[in-house]
């Protein structure tokens, strides 16, 4: 029978020198078993109803809203809720039969918009009402779409970023309960490094509809991909690990920075989310290795397992990394091209990150800095819609201005995608 | 233990690291010893170290051709008639197929006349065929004396003559170029937008008329396509 998650590994460099500590990166792809049965959603909709989504913007967002309640069927379970001051359930959640979908569809097209954009009482609200009904044969996820800034019950911005973070993080992590995120109109409006980290850290993806009309794709976009989840929470598994891991990426299909994983007791776990059909998936370890306590030819690196849940119990596919050692130059010059791409791509999306952050601090020269590498980097892979944001980046600050935050989002999206030849 | 060579950083990296642990600067490139210029299914742009896949012809961010496809002319060690879907150029063709101008990348020059005029060309008698995107060896018969070459848009109500929707992932515009025969010149006009059209991978400018030859390349976004004689 086959794997239900198959799994492969290679390593950027095959053979490493004998002594002394060396860096070797790590490759995990994840294969679902083909053709397997997509999963019935629990599906949350959570939309931002403040002042500021009046007219076509909410307009849009209920058109693009009741796409999406059209297209579920007697397996699926959904909820609406939204949030503007304070949040509440518009559709609560329940199997979608056709009477369901009808007054669904009503109660969305009766919304108003008005207050502020109090983010954390709709998160609070959605998970509420979509937690009770996960498990591991369904795909759990909520689609947020907000057009601004976070902001208290009175209006004020809420900056502090940790709360949210940590909010859908700790969703994820213990409920299993994906995020996505989508912003809407102008970066300026709302910031979308940080939509992108919520998305992130609930194992979810950020999307961005620049105009209100592009809504409806924008959702539909998203929903067909939660639509074709097989699995709903798998887990990489590092056991017997001789060395220590510096980094862990996401790089296919697109790419996340995990924070650096722990060990405990011997094994560091890693939960990925969700798998889509026919979708593989792909990470990077950076892994330290040690040299052997006596001359050995090879030694086993460390066993990497893919873990998936389900009713049935627990499946796990399993593989041992094995590294070689050598004095030889031709040996040790050694490359993986498919490695080395992969890690071109994750380096590209550090250097978003920094650039990120220059653009945050103002430091100019830094950021003319990170720019010239991350052109380098975007030509290399031939990501051309990239390079030409990042070309426009370049020409504002050498005009003496600032970096906008629209040209920031769009390279933010360009980055996280990986083009990874056939 | 390798030192970032960004003077800026200097941050010492453990052995092995490819990129700087810190400010994401290159340790190793493609032309250090240990790493494949051309490998597996990747080979590097020579003109601005893009990554492409082998069987691209041109490179995907620059148009300029890529090593092992720069021969713009069939010959006898890779002879196009032995294509069975692509005949064979004419013989009274070739001198000028040989005469191509050759890969550059500065823009085709606007007021240049055509030095040596080729054959007579008229609607049936030229096709394009597809050299690089995502169906090679498709070809189109141009068979009017005025063809759209562009991605069909249904709500903008666009319909191309050339449709190369299916050819690349989105590169091409939906009005990119229009291909018109007049007096026995086939010309080629690039109707505006970012990804240019190119003729022998040198971008021509908008909206003005531009002769196209038997054995040109021309490129719409990422599509790469030769102008063949229709048999």
């Amino acid at each position: 029978m086959p794997d239900v998650l198959s799994i492969r590994t290679a390593l950027d460099k095959e053979f490493r020198p004998a002594k002394g500590d060396f860096l070797q990166t790590l490759m995990i792809e994840l294969s679902p078993g083909r053709g397997m049965r997509t999963l019935p959603l629990n599906l949350g909709i959570l939309l931002d109803v403040s002042s500021s989504m009046q007219g076509p913007k909410l307009e849009n967002a209920k058109k693009a809203c009741i796409l999406l309640l059209q297209q579920l069927t007697s397996q699926d379970r959904a909820t609406v809720c939204t949030f503007s001051s304070g949040a509440q359930t518009v559709v609560s959640p329940q199997i979608f039969d056709e009477s369901v979908q009808i007054a669904s569809c009503k109660a969305v097209e009766s919304l108003r918009c008005t207050g502020a954009t109090e983010l954390l009482a709709g998160l609070e609200q959605i998970y509420q009402e979509i937690t009770p009904h996960r498990s591991n044969e369904v795909t759990s996820y909520v689609i947020l779409l907000s057009d601004g800034e976070p902001t208290d019950a009175q209006g004020y911005i809420d900056d502090q970023y940790s709360k949210f973070l940590d909010r859908a993080a700790a969703e994820f992590t213990n409920s299993g309960v994906s995020l996505s995120t989508i912003g809407l109109g102008s970066a300026m409006d709302f910031n979308a490094g940080f939509l992108r980290d919520l998305a992130d850290g609930a194992s979810g993806q950020f999307l961005l509809a620049a105009k209100p009309e592009d809504l409806e794709s924008t959702f539909q976009e998203e929903f067909g991909r939660i639509r074709s989840t097989v699995l709903s929470e798998a887990t990489i598994e590092i056991n017997r690990l001789n060395g220590a891991v510096r980094r862990f990426w996401r790089v296919v299909p697109d790419k996340k920075m995990f924070d650096p994983p722990k060990e405990n007791n011997g094994t560091i776990t890693i939960p990925v989310g969700a798998i889509q059909l026919d979708q593989p998936q792909a990470y990077l370890a950076d892994i330290v290795t040690r040299a052997p306590d006596e001359p050995v030819d090879r030694g086993l690196l460390c066993q990497v397992a893919a873990i998936t849940e389900s009713d049935n119990g627990q499946e796990r596919s399993e593989a041992n990394v094995l590294i070689s050692y050598s004095d030889n130059e031709v040996e040790l010059s050694q490359r993986n091209d498919e490695v080395i791409r992969l890690l071109q791509e994750a380096n590209d999306y550090k250097l978003q990150l920094d650039l990120e952050s220059a653009a945050k601090s103002g430091d100019r020269r830094k950021m003319t800095g990170i720019l010239e590498r991350k052109k380098k980097m975007t030509q290399r892979l031939g990501k051309t819609s990239a390079t030409k944001v990042l070309e426009n980046m370049e020409d504002t600050l050498e005009s003496g201005g600032h970096i906008s935050p629209d040209d920031l989002a769009v390279s933010s999206i360009e980055t996280k995608k990986t083009k990874r030849l056939a | 233990m390798p030192k970032c060579p960004n003077p800026e950083c200097g941050h010492d990296n453990v052995d092995g690291t490819q990129f700087c642990e810190m400010c994401g600067e290159e340790l190793e490139t493609p032309d250090s010893p240990g790493t494949s210029v051309s490998a597996g299914n990747t080979v590097f742009c020579p003109e601005c170290d893009a990554a492409n896949d082998t069987e691209n012809v041109a490179c995907e961010a620059c148009g300029a051709d890529l090593p092992g496809h720069g021969a713009a002319v069939p010959n006898e060690e890779e002879p196009a008639s032995t294509e069975p879907d692509i005949p064979a150029i004419d013989p009274a063709q070739e001198e000028e197929l040989t005469n191509a101008p050759a890969p550059d990348s500065s823009p085709v020059p606007d007021s240049e006349p055509d030095a040596t005029p080729g054959p007579k060309l008229e609607p049936g008698q030229v096709k394009l065929s597809v050299e690089q995107g995502m169906v090679t060896g498709k070809q189109y018969v141009l068979g009017d004396a005025e063809m759209l070459v562009g991605r069909e848009d249904e709500d903008e109500e666009i319909y191309p003559d050339i449709d190369l929707d299916d050819q690349d992932e989105g590169y091409v515009h939906r009005r990119h170029a229009t291909l018109k025969f007049d007096n026995g010149q086939l010309t080629v006009t690039h109707e505006g937008g970012a990804n240019k059209t190119r003729i022998n991978n040198r971008p021509i400018p908008d909206n003005e008329p531009k002769p196209l030859k038997l054995g040109d390349k021309v490129s719409f976004g990422k599509v790469v396509l030769r102008v063949l004689p229709n048999a």
